[in-house]
């Protein structure tokens, strides 16, 4: 029997050949069946493996090789079973069945256009609508059988048959199995509404090429739904939608500046004969379009920031030049420094009150990404290479912030961020912390959710580790069903500034027990750390208790590796230990002015702070 | 390009010296239909050819493959 020093030095082997540059097929089913073993072995030593259910109309069998591959690149073992081809329905609505004892943590249903599409007469959009509609709720009875027992949810799109029959008029038919596929993955994504995390089988098919893709031989010989070569090319779109599904999709794109946002070195060249726009060629044009979608990127919520070895008066003056998409403001934190990178990476971490695992490093030169690989490994890496007019497939290739859904949230982070950037320069030069947060002139809320709040509750319940008392990881669904519950209350808290408007940024799930208030979950953005929120929290929260005859708020700190920044809260909070299993309790028939807050209450409700921030 | 000896053995994930050219579905537990698919995939990308379902039904030898891919290398 393996004992864990072994596993961990197979486990670190299988990842070194992982993440060799030209993986092959054999790599994966090889690295597939020993992680298997290895799981196995891990688990009966006790220690912690993912167990994930596959289940679909194909034969997973590879498929199930590659997803055990695909955790190992993100560090985790798996156990993985297999539903019998075409029993997935029956598995899962039976309680009783092989799915069920496995007592999976995630279930990824792989289904394909041959079941879910049935023959159709020609043109009948009454028939394709009704056949579409009963493929929707089966899946709907799918997934709330599935969510019920608390298991994640991964589904592939379907992928359409490679064949067109009739060219442009099967486009244009609406009972034509093309356009049905296109149209029951817009609806099923339509219908999952937060239950499920998609992974996009019909886009990855699509960019290898559908023909090669479908391989029908394969499917024929073996009931396969794709040549097993693209096993290899499976594995990063697996570990977007895992990473999705479990809170653990990436924040921050850290680039370069010297022939990554432009050609040639500013520091030597100066700003005006860098290669940047068409003055400069086909090299020229290439960096432009990169920093166009760069800023498309940071427009959608991710958060940009800059490492460079620069002289920072030499570097910051590239986001003057006429053809820069970029600018300053764009940038979260921007260190340019004669540090290493792997220094300058912690330190954009700590300005931003991020862990360094949400950077994704993006960098020409091999040499600075390899130091990082080393010294930081939580840090994902890409290495753009030379061409500037690869750089975005080679960034895309790692699918590091794919997002399931836009929030407001999303929308306005770039702003946000920018504003607190504002915030932080006033706090240096302020003498007092009293007088920073004054003068920063807050304002919040704390409301009933509504239900437009809820995506962004949801991720802040997923992808929130520090300022989480419980993770407790409520889904959209579950807390959907709070938000209806008489002895629950699901709140949002909003905050702005003079700097910026930062929105929903904090949300509290609690229980109304008998005679007492319990914090079930509490959850706030890193982003307002330190400015008294969690105060203004307690005392709207306590004020929500009292008009509800309740005598005592409980809180609950459950310890995780993350979230130790909290460990002290409730008792900086006033509140007193109550027994063991890390309760704590604060009475309400005591003032609470003990709990000093800079935030005002924003008044007008036609002000109040929308899911944005 | 890999050898065909050392591509079978990838796959069967046995060493390459080790492999006997009537070696195959008779003589390996291991030389299972998921593996032919595997194996007629990688022989596919390889050598750059497109295999008949027949002939990937007859990947039951390391004899039998190489007869295989000399066929489609003459044609």
């Amino acid at each position: 029997m393996l004992n864990p020093e072994d596993i961990a030095k197979e486990v670190a082997t299988l990842r070194q050949r992982l993440a060799g540059p030209k993986l092959t097929l054999a790599d994966v089913t090889a690295c597939g069946q020993a992680a298997n073993r290895l799981a196995e072995a891990a688990e009966a030593a006790a220690q912690p493996v993912e167990r994930i259910a596959l289940a679909g109309d194909t034969t997973l069998d590879l498929l199930a090789q590659a997803v055990a591959c695909a955790l190992l690149q993100e560090g985790m073992l798996a156990r993985i079973f297999v539903a019998p081809i075409g029993t997935g329905t029956q598995q899962i609505l039976d309680s009783g069945s092989d799915l069920h004892a496995f007592r999976p943590g995630m279930v990824l249903l792989v289904p394909d256009w041959r079941s879910a599409i049935a023959p159709l007469p020609t043109d009948s959009m009454a028939a394709a609508a009704a056949a579409d509609a009963a493929q929707i709720d089966m899946y709907r009875s799918l997934w709330g059988t599935l969510t019920a027992r608390r298991y994640r949810v991964l589904q592939q799109t379907l992928v359409p048959p490679p064949w067109t029959l009739r060219g442009v008029a099967d486009r244009r038919s609406p009972a034509s199995v093309v356009r049905r596929v296109e149209a029951l993955n817009e609806a099923l994504i339509d219908a999952s509404d937060g239950q499920v995390t998609w992974l996009e089988a019909d886009r990855m098919a699509a960019q290898v090429g559908l023909h090669a893709w479908s391989a029908p031989r394969f499917h024929h010989a073996a009931k396969l739904g794709f040549d097993p070569r693209f096993l290899v090319d499976y594995l990063p779109w697996f570990r977007g939608a895992w990473r999705a599904a479990t809170g653990r999709a990436k924040k921050v794109l850290v680039v370069d500046l010297d022939d990554t946002l432009w050609g040639g070195t500013i520091g030597d060249l100066g700003v005006d004969a860098v290669a940047l726009g068409p003055a400069h060629g086909a090299a020229g044009e290439a960096f432009a379009s990169w920093q166009d979608y760069l800023a498309m990127l940071g427009r959608r919520g991710v958060i940009l920031a800059v490492c460079s070895k620069n002289a920072p008066e030499h570097a910051l003056a590239g986001f003057d030049h006429p053809h820069a998409a970029l600018r300053r403001d764009d940038f979260a934190s921007c260190v340019c420094s004669w540090d290493d990178k792997a220094t300058g990476l912690r330190r954009i971490a700590a300005e931003l009150s991020l862990g360094v695992d949400a950077l994704v490093f993006a960098d020409d030169n091999p040499a600075e990404t390899a130091l990082v690989r080393q010294v930081l490994p939580e840090v994902e890496t890409v290495d753009l290479g030379v061409d500037p007019a690869q750089f975005v497939q080679r960034l895309e290739a790692g699918h590091w912030f794919d997002l399931q859904a836009l929030t407001e949230a999303d929308l306005h982070r770039r702003a946000a961020y920018a504003g607190r950037r504002l915030a932080l320069e006033t706090r240096t030069s302020t003498a007092d912390l009293s007088s920073y947060l004054s003068g920063l002139q807050m304002a919040g809320r704390l409301d009933p959710a509504l239900v437009k709040d809820l995506p962004r509750i949801a991720q802040l319940e997923l992808k929130t580790n520090q300022f989480n008392l419980t993770t407790r990881r409520y889904s959209q669904a579950e807390l959907a069903t709070f938000a209806a519950r008489e002895d629950r209350l699901l709140l949002t808290f909003s905050l702005r500034d003079r700097f910026a408007n930062h929105g929903l940024t904090a949300a509290i799930v609690a229980a109304a027990e008998g005679d007492t208030l319990r914090i079930d979950s509490w959850v706030m953005s890193c982003r307002i750390f330190s400015r008294s929120a969690e105060q203004f929290i307690i005392v709207r929260l306590a004020e929500l208790a009292r008009s509800r005859g309740i005598g005592t708020l409980i809180g609950e700190y459950a310890p995780t590796a993350r979230n130790d920044v909290v460990a002290d809260l409730y008792p900086r909070l006033g509140f007193s230990p109550s027994g063991s299993g890390g309760l704590w309790l604060r009475p309400l028939d005591r003032p609470l002015d003990d709990l000093a807050c800079w935030i005002a209450v924003e008044s007008d409700p036609a002000t109040h702070l929308d899911s944005n921030g | 390009m890999p050898c065909l000896r050392s591509l079978i053995a990838s796959v069967m994930q046995v060493d390459a010296a080790s492999l006997r050219e009537e070696d195959g579905v008779e003589t390996m537990a291991i030389w299972d239909s998921l593996r032919v698919i595997t194996l007629a995939s990688m022989i596919e990308f390889h050598y750059d050819i497109v295999l008949a379902n027949a002939d990937i039904e007859n990947l039951t030898s390391v004899q039998r493959v190489r007869d295989v891919v000399a066929r489609y290398a003459q044609s």
